[in-house]
């Protein structure tokens, strides 16, 4: 719906030009892309394409070699990943990284603390406890607050990340392969997550995912690359018969 | 067995081994407890001798207020050492840093070794003694250990400690959650300077001598080691850590040469036997729900 009466207003995240590369390997090759305000955006491709160099340099764990990135017009390169995160970036790992000798609360309340520190923000005790409270009710882990992270399911874990990345407070959500280890009913239960997590906080979400069903029941737009190039982007269907898409996947004719 | 002299060591091993596990809790493996212990000796055997008017007395008395002011600067100047230096070394993670701290312990060293003003190879002598006995100096001892310890176990529910938790677990992860990793790393630095530097400056007036040898490489080793034995996931390992390995060399001197032998087996057998040292958070849980089954 966003994307037929699309408004001409700024897109949230710009990428423009962006260039990645280690020694001989060019990860990402002048990837461009924006994502607008409020849109789930997919970013999908095989294995080795560069999505998670994407979120990488977005997050500014990898420094782009070339090209620009902004943030509702704010440049985001040369930036440290904790700068980022205060901007508004928010994201979790594809090989979950939780703070394991925390418990499930504290793993929300570290990342609380930044957002915290801003003046307008109820601080104090008892604001804190009710928005780790909130946050690991609505990813349906309240029950196991007190439990040390390390002791968490798979499925419980990936959900305990997001809880924690949305305690930054971002206007951008980047989740690596959220649904990635989990059966089917789960990966139901995370699309419906996703969508109320969108409305809740007037997210924009940037995803990475290798499960096609799920992106495209779930993406407003999807962005396909392979070898570090953007090969295709679009909404579902388009880019679902794009013949560059098909290629990438199942092997080209030449 | 164990005499008020002796204790008050022990106390000083516990509160360097605190000032070991502070950086160890924001998963930086730091070697310079021993500068910033020597800075804050130096200082300490630097004033109370030169500087009439802390009322050092002919007598080798000294007010316990300029102690306590002393602690104060010997604390602030660790410190604002610290701060400086840690911006640098800092930079450098896991062995490259415990390289970078080693060093830093050579370089204070020989400067303290050098300098025309701090007695070269024998040292500061008869530094003013605020206390008359041993047992005089348990209380300030024990005053930091407590205090230290309070910090310690306050800092796990604060921003800064769960930070720092953070940090030791995963530091990438604590980076993409807007953590400042860099300042959080330089203020564990810098609280374990203060607390080194506080207890060079009581180390100082209790041993009534001060030299270059007080903050060696072989401190470094020890230091470290009070942490690995006694654990280094609560506050509690690295006291009872500094405590035990203190003592231990005193109280095997029966045994004679044995004892250094019987020494090495502690350290080598502690971390085989307990990997995550003597006292763990588990340790800790069991001891505390049967004291509350004992008071039912």
């Amino acid at each position: 719906m966003s994307l037929l009466n699309a408004t001409p207003a700024e897109p949230l995240l710009e990428v423009d030009g962006l260039t990645c590369r280690f020694g001989g390997l060019t990860a990402l090759d002048q990837v461009s892309l924006s994502v607008n305000e409020g849109e789930i955006f997919g970013l999908i491709g095989p294995n080795g394409a560069g999505k998670t160099t994407l979120f990488n340099a977005l997050s500014g764990v990898t420094t782009a070699s070339a090209g620009r990135l902004r943030l509702a017009g704010c440049r985001l390169d040369g930036l440290e990943p904790h700068g980022i995160n205060r901007l508004g970036i928010a994201r979790t790992f594809q090989n979950l990284r939780l703070f394991e000798s925390l418990s499930v609360g504290e793993n929300v309340e570290v990342g609380l603390q930044q957002r915290l520190r801003q003046p307008q923000a109820g601080a104090g005790w008892g604001a804190r406890r009710r928005q780790v409270a909130e946050l690991l009710e609505l990813v349906e882990l309240a029950d196991v607050t007190a439990r040390p992270a390390g002791s968490l399911s798979y499925g419980e874990r990936r959900r305990l990340e997001i809880a924690r990345a949305l305690a930054t407070g971002p206007r951008l959500l980047l989740l690596d392969e959220p649904a990635a280890g989990m059966n089917p009913a789960e990966k139901d239960d995370l699309t419906d997550l996703i969508r109320r997590l969108r409305e809740r906080f007037a997210l924009t979400i940037l995803l990475i995912e290798h499960h096609v069903p799920l992106v495209m029941g779930l993406c407003d737009r999807i962005a396909v690359l392979n070898f570090g190039r953007r090969i295709a982007l679009g909404g579902p269907d388009a880019v679902r018969s794009d013949p560059r898409v098909v290629e990438a996947y199942l092997g080209g004719t030449a | 067995m164990i005499d008020n002299g002796l204790l008050v060591q022990m106390l000083l091993g516990a509160l360097l081994g605190l000032s070991v596990y502070l950086p160890l809790a924001a998963g930086q493996l730091s070697l310079a407890t021993p500068a910033f212990y020597a800075i804050g000796g130096t200082l300490a055997a630097l004033l109370s001798t030169r500087w009439a008017l802390l009322g050092g007395g002919v007598d080798g008395s000294l007010p316990v207020l300029s102690l306590l002011l002393e602690l104060l600067l010997g604390g602030l100047l660790a410190g604002v050492l610290a701060a400086l230096v840690g911006g640098l070394v800092l930079r450098l993670r896991g062995i490259y840093l415990a390289i970078a701290t080693i060093a830093l312990v050579e370089i204070v060293r020989v400067a303290i070794l050098n300098l025309p003003f701090t007695g070269g190879a024998v040292g500061i002598f008869g530094i003013p003694q605020p206390f008359a006995e041993a047992s005089g100096y348990l209380l300030p001892v024990l005053g930091l250990l407590t205090l230290a310890g309070w910090f310690c176990q306050r800092l796990e529910a604060l921003p800064l400690g769960q930070a720092m938790a953070a940090i030791r677990d995963d530091e990438l992860a604590a980076e993409c959650l807007g953590i400042d990793t860099t300042q959080v790393k330089l203020r564990a630095f810098v609280l374990s300077a203060v607390l080194a530097g506080a207890t060079g400056v009581l180390a100082a007036h209790f041993l009534n001598t001060w030299n270059a040898r007080q903050g060696t490489f072989d401190a470094s080793v020890a230091t470290l080691a009070f942490v690995i034995l006694g654990g280094s996931r609560t506050w509690l390992g690295p006291v009872f850590g500094g405590l035990l390995l203190t003592a231990l060399p005193e109280l095997l001197r029966p045994v004679g040469d044995a004892r250094l032998v019987l020494f090495g087996l502690v350290i080598l057998l502690g971390p085989v036997l307990a990997p995550q040292g003597l006292i763990t958070p588990a340790l800790l849980e069991r001891l505390g729900s049967l004291g509350r089954g004992a008071a039912r």
